[in-house]
């Protein structure tokens, strides 16, 4: 008797453990269904009758027990929606695919949301006897995606828009250099020419001073004459598109070093060239900060019996390579440096070195377009080193 | 040296017309009254020429070219040995004049130098394109500039070889 009573308490109290155990489980399996905004549901096809968990009833906004038919159910679904749930429903029920729909829907308060929709197959045979699955409320992942589109077109509008500005810009900047090298021009050659006539067919007939004056008239014409090639080419270089490809820095320096073959009569210069790593640049552009850097190193060390000059790269821990024109020139004070790379910014008299001030103008120009940065160290009179890095992430090609 | 300049015109008259037999050397085509006399000038001092027509924009290069309007006596086998082409004309532009001549079987051997002030790309390129004969961009400088008119005198008058302009 005892035995038997004993053996009651036993089963009584293991019955009791299961259902804690079972009262754990679903309060967790409750709780995740919140948090995740997932409910769950299960249909039997044969009869009809539909269970839901308490998050399904919540995302629909009706009270839990609510009596949810299958038409009903479709309801939530607005337009194309609901069309859609029914033809997953009927393939899931009568050729046991699954499916996996984010569709719009409207609860029954008329709250608008989206659902993300799951639906198993259960099969007895191969009759699909249940159906399982899960509904969750993705409402904020979807305006969070639609926010991000919207400001995608937002930034694309604004990228067009600007484009047209630059491309607008640079119109107008090729419109207005092209007048410079036409229009200015013509005048210039009318008050150098006629200064000349002057001096030729009457300069005999003329004073010391007035010959003098003509010839200052010649040489303002001149010099005018060049400061707008400059100007054009300045402004052309900030508007060609930059193509890079790998170059030899070293066989260009001496290339261009070929080209100045006329300042180098006469004179002693020690010229020296290191070899230099390759780099990626547009060759014209190139070109034209060596030529600049270059022939600068020669003309500031015109004074000095022996020119020294040595043009090469330093390679720094991380890789990167700086180039640098040493010369052993007339230099600069330091206390000017930041002048050094403005247009028509000069930091020697005129009647000292001649110039016009842009070709440093043109060097910064050139490697800031390659996204790199040029500087320079000198003493007066001892001479004037110019280094520049080209960019680390060189800008693609033809850009 | 014998200039005939054509109708309205602010240069100086250097010497009483020509009678039209004499062959035209040069057809010179300039709208800007001082580019004109310098490089008149230009081409005194390099010695070059007998007989320069000027031509003041481009119709009446065309005229001339073509036998037309004032120059309808002119017989068109009676090619200019050089023309000497402005580009910035008024009526008809440089380019077009340059199209014009070079298109026309009659007309498209004559050597064509376009001389301007413009430097851009893209004059230079349309004018190959047409087919120049040689592009020759102004210098602000007198000197270089007569130097210029003097070299290419020498070049397209005495050292190159034209086809005869009579076969």
């Amino acid at each position: 008797m005892l035995a038997s009573i004993g053996r009651q308490v036993g089963l009584f109290s293991e019955r009791k453990r299961a259902e804690d155990e079972v009262r754990v489980q679903e309060h967790l399996l409750r709780e995740t269904g919140m948090i995740a905004h997932v409910g769950g549901w299960d249909l039997d096809v044969l009869t009809g009758h539909g269970r839901l968990t308490d998050e399904v009833y919540r995302i629909h906004e009706l009270d839990q027990d609510t009596d949810m038919s299958g038409e009903m159910g479709l309801s939530f679904y607005p337009g194309a929606a609901r069309a859609a749930v029914e033809a997953a429903l009927a393939k899931a029920i009568n050729e046991g695919i699954p499916y996996d729909l984010e569709l719009p829907f409207v609860s029954a308060k008329g709250t608008r949301r989206w659902v993300r929709t799951i639906g198993h197959p259960a099969f007895k045979g191969d009759r699909v006897v249940r159906l399982r699955g899960s509904l969750q409320d993705i409402t904020e992942r979807k305006n969070a995606e639609e926010a991000i589109r919207q400001l995608n077109a937002q930034l694309e509008q604004r990228v067009a828009e600007r484009t047209t500005e630059l491309q607008e810009a640079n119109k107008e900047l090729e419109a207005f250099s092209y007048s410079v090298s036409h229009d200015l021009r013509a005048p210039l050659r009318a008050v150098d020419g006629f200064s000349e006539a002057l001096a030729d067919d009457f300069g005999a007939q003329l004073p010391e001073d007035a010959r003098r004056y003509l010839k200052l008239i010649r040489d303002g014409a001149q010099r005018m004459g060049e400061l707008i090639d400059d100007l054009l080419t300045f402004a052309r270089l900030s508007r060609q598109s930059l193509s890079t490809r790998p170059v030899d820095p070293t066989a260009m320096v001496r290339d261009v070093l070929a080209l100045m073959q006329d300042e180098l009569r006469n004179r002693l210069v020690d010229f020296r060239i290191d070899e230099m790593p390759i780099a990626q640049a547009d060759i014209a552009l190139f070109r034209q900060v060596w030529i600049n850097l270059v022939s600068n190193a020669l003309k500031y060390t015109r004074r000095r019996e022996s020119a020294a000059i040595h043009v090469g790269s330093l390679l720094d821990a991380s890789g990167k390579v700086t180039y640098f024109v040493r010369d052993n020139g007339t230099g600069f004070d330091m206390a000017y440096a930041h002048k050094l790379f403005g247009v028509f910014q000069r930091l020697h008299r005129a009647e000292e070195f001649e110039g016009t001030g842009v070709g440093l103008a043109i060097v910064q120009r050139v490697i800031h377009r390659h996204g790199g940065h040029v500087w320079a160290e000198a003493q007066p009179n001892v001479g004037a080193t110019f280094y520049f890095q080209l960019g680390s992430q060189p800008p693609p090609p033809h850009e | 040296m014998s200039v005939r300049p054509s109708t309205s015109s602010s240069v100086p008259n250097l010497l009483p017309p020509m009678s039209d037999s004499q062959p035209v050397e040069i057809l010179l085509v300039e709208d800007n009254p001082q580019d004109l006399e310098l490089t008149l000038r230009a081409l005194k001092k390099a010695n070059f020429a007998n007989h320069i027509e000027v031509a003041r924009d481009g119709a009446e290069a065309i005229d001339f070219v073509f036998c037309q309007g004032i120059h309808a006596k002119r017989a068109i086998e009676d090619v200019p040995r050089v023309v000497l082409l402005d580009l910035k004309l008024p009526k008809i532009d440089g380019l077009e004049v340059l199209q014009r001549i070079k298109s026309d079987p009659r007309t498209r051997r004559i050597p064509v130098v376009v001389l301007t002030s413009s430097c851009e790309q893209r004059d230079i390129v349309e004018s190959y394109n047409l087919g120049v004969n040689s592009y020759i961009v102004k210098p602000v400088n007198f000197e270089r500039f007569a130097s210029a008119v003097h070299d290419l005198g020498l070049y397209w008058l005495l050292l190159n070889q034209g086809p005869s302009s009579h076969t």
